[in-house]
């Protein structure tokens, strides 16, 4: 008499619903695509805003899709999957830096009708400090690209400075170097601005 | 910390400050979309593999075309290349007979094929490509770029895209074409007019060929954010010889209306500037809340709509007097005023922010613009007492070198 096959039984792993950071990382680097979204989730809206910040736009999508392919792509390559939220900042900053350098090309080629990339959509905050955050941009965009990003990690995003040596993926004293430079560059740009120092001072209840 | 370097890093901290207020964390007006986009590039792509050999062995060829595909970047990438999916249908064929099919683009852009459906990929080139849809419904995402020409063929009607989202339907034994924008704006060509049917976002156009008629309705009744003064349109037939028009396009259905502060903050300002010609912009100068009214001119300035931007401006002071935003307008005023040349208009206008704001943010500015104007208006000497004005209140200012240069030649 012939025996009944036997059920097969499949063991599936459901997707949990409050996984750390390492264990979210080492499911995404393996592939599996409830870890990516999962991964998307949690950490999105923190990437959207520091390239907002970093690339002073509103319209960033695309290159936030791009920091979450690169990571499905590259996340087996992680060495610490607990630092997921630092290799994310890592890949925006060299997200930011592509933009940013690729910006410098186009105005250096004078691929913009006036030859200036355009100025940042700023949300409506008040008319003041509307008029702050474009001046704050149009210092920024006179830094080089990694001097930018370093002076935003630190003084937008509040970075300690292993943190953005980490991200950028050079040495503590370059990064200290080219902190020390931006610093300057923006504390004096900004001190000539008298709208935007009367802005900070009235912001902040003391004189600058 | 010397106290010089404490006032710097004071200073530096608080215009990190001003920054993390403008662009504070927070998710996309097109969360879900934008999250749906992700999870369908990585559906079809497996991680990549780290083999490090390999790289090593192509670092030296990769390194020696990095200057070229860094010049091609700029000046234009090659042609496009595409994953599809299923494979095996053939070169650029999307065939959906058991799963729904799908190709991804090297710059973004996707193609999914609903199931049952089939389309082909007929050319690609360095801007775009063509897709033509043999049957069933295709869903693109074609990201914008600059220069972007992406154009879909169904049965006898061409659809020119530069960057949108929406889906083009055709059934061959019907003979019948729908297209449903969802974001951005197309052109449809087809048998019942010379000219292309511009449609946008929000919009569905059905296309009968065997009966000849062509109508545009929105996707959905809109849910306008200010009810009391949007009135719903009826959807617009064209019987065959008729003039083809367009109902105006309501606010998308998804995600919910957004007023129009949200959208501007979202960098949608197109919508608002539509919605609010739909609204009619005489009634919101009238009547528009002072959000309204602020982000409409906002949203004017940045899409170059001067006129609404004065209008706008012109409605805050008057409506709204005692408002920040109200004291601000006359010297954004002045600005657009300069920009169309009318130096007298804008120098009164600075006057009006300088004697209403005497303390206020623009004061330096709009001391050195209306400078600058005078002296462009009325020559050097009408404009050197404001310089001397200038100097004493601004020595270190962004137009104290000019001011100088005009005190100087005295």
């Amino acid at each position: 008499m012939r025996q009944p096959s036997e059920p097969k039984l499949y063991l599936v792993r459901p997707p949990p619903r409050e996984e750390d950071d390492a264990a979210l990382a080492v499911a995404a680097a393996r592939g599996e695509p409830w870890a990516a979204s999962a991964v998307w989730d949690r950490h999105s809206n923190l990437v959207r805003g520091m390239l907002r910040r970093a690339l002073g736009a509103t319209d960033v999508d695309d290159h936030v899709q791009e920091v979450f392919f690169r990571f499905f792509q590259h996340g087996s390559e992680m060495r610490e999957p607990a630092l997921l939220r630092s290799y994310l900042v890592g890949i925006a900053f060299r997200v930011a830096g592509s933009e940013l350098r690729r910006r410098k090309v186009r105005r250096f080629l004078g691929l913009t009708p006036s030859g200036e990339v355009p100025s940042p959509a700023i949300p409506p905050l008040d008319a003041e400090a509307r008029e702050a955050v474009v001046r704050l941009y149009e210092i920024l965009d006179r830094l080089a690209p990694l001097s930018r990003l370093v002076f935003t990690m630190r003084y937008i995003e509040g970075l300690e400075l292993t943190e953005v040596a980490a991200a950028a993926g050079t040495s503590l004293a370059t990064v200290k170097r080219k902190l020390g430079k931006a610093s300057d560059v923006v504390f004096r740009s900004a001190r000539r601005d008298e709208a935007l120092m009367s802005y900070l001072s009235r912001h902040s209840g003391r004189e600058p | 910390m010397t106290p010089d370097l404490e006032e710097r890093e004071e200073a530096l901290e608080r215009l990190g400050s001003v920054a993390r207020k403008a662009w504070p964390d927070g998710a996309s007006p097109v969360a879900e979309a934008e999250k749906a986009r992700f999870e369908a590039k990585i559906a079809f792509r497996r991680p990549a593999r780290p083999r490090r050999a390999l790289v090593w062995a192509s670092a030296a060829a990769v390194l020696s075309c990095l200057v070229a595909v860094y010049v091609l970047d700029v000046r234009g990438p090659g042609s496009l290349d595409y994953d599809v999916f299923p494979a095996g249908g053939g070169a650029g064929y999307l065939t959906a007979t058991t799963t729904e099919a799908f190709a991804h683009f090297t710059d973004g852009t996707d193609v999914r094929v609903a199931l049952g459906g089939r389309a082909r990929i007929v050319q690609t080139d360095a801007h775009g490509a063509r897709v033509a849809v043999e049957s069933g419904k295709a869903t693109l995402h074609v990201v914008h770029k600059p220069g972007a020409r992406w154009a879909v063929d169904a049965g006898p009607f061409s659809i020119a895209v530069t960057g949108t989202e929406f889906d083009a339907e055709w059934s061959a034994a019907d003979e019948r074409l729908v297209v449903t924008l969802r974001q951005g704006s197309v052109n449809v060509r087809g048998p019942f007019t010379a000219e292309p049917i511009a449609l946008s976002a929000g919009q569905r156009l059905v296309a009968t060929v065997r009966d000849a008629q062509l109508r545009i309705e929105p996707i959905v009744k809109p849910t306008p954010p200010h009810a009391a003064v949007v009135v719903p349109e009826p959807a617009l037939e064209r019987e065959p010889g008729a003039t083809v028009a367009n109902v105006p396009a309501p606010a998308p259905s998804s995600p919910p209306v957004s007023t129009f502060e949200q959208r501007v903050r979202a960098g949608d300002y197109a919508s608002v500037i539509r919605d609010a010609k739909g609204r009619g912009l005489d009634s919101l100068y009238r009547e528009g809340s002072l959000a309204d009214l602020s982000a409409l001119a906002d949203a004017a300035r940045y899409t170059g709509e001067g006129g609404i931007a004065e209008q706008s401006l012109s409605a805050l002071e008057r409506r709204f007097p005692a408002s920040p935003d109200a004291k601000a307008a006359a010297f954004l005023r002045g600005r657009l005023a300069e920009g169309r040349g009318a130096r007298s208009e804008a120098i009164a206008l600075y006057d009006r922010y300088l004697s209403s704001s005497p303390r206020g943010p623009f004061v330096a500015e709009a001391l050195g613009r209306k400078m600058l104007a005078v002296k462009a208006e009325s020559g050097a000497d009408a404009a050197r007492p404001i310089a001397r004005e200038y100097l004493v209140r601004f020595p270190k200012g962004a137009h104290a070198e000019s001011a100088r240069k005009l005190v100087e030649r005295d």
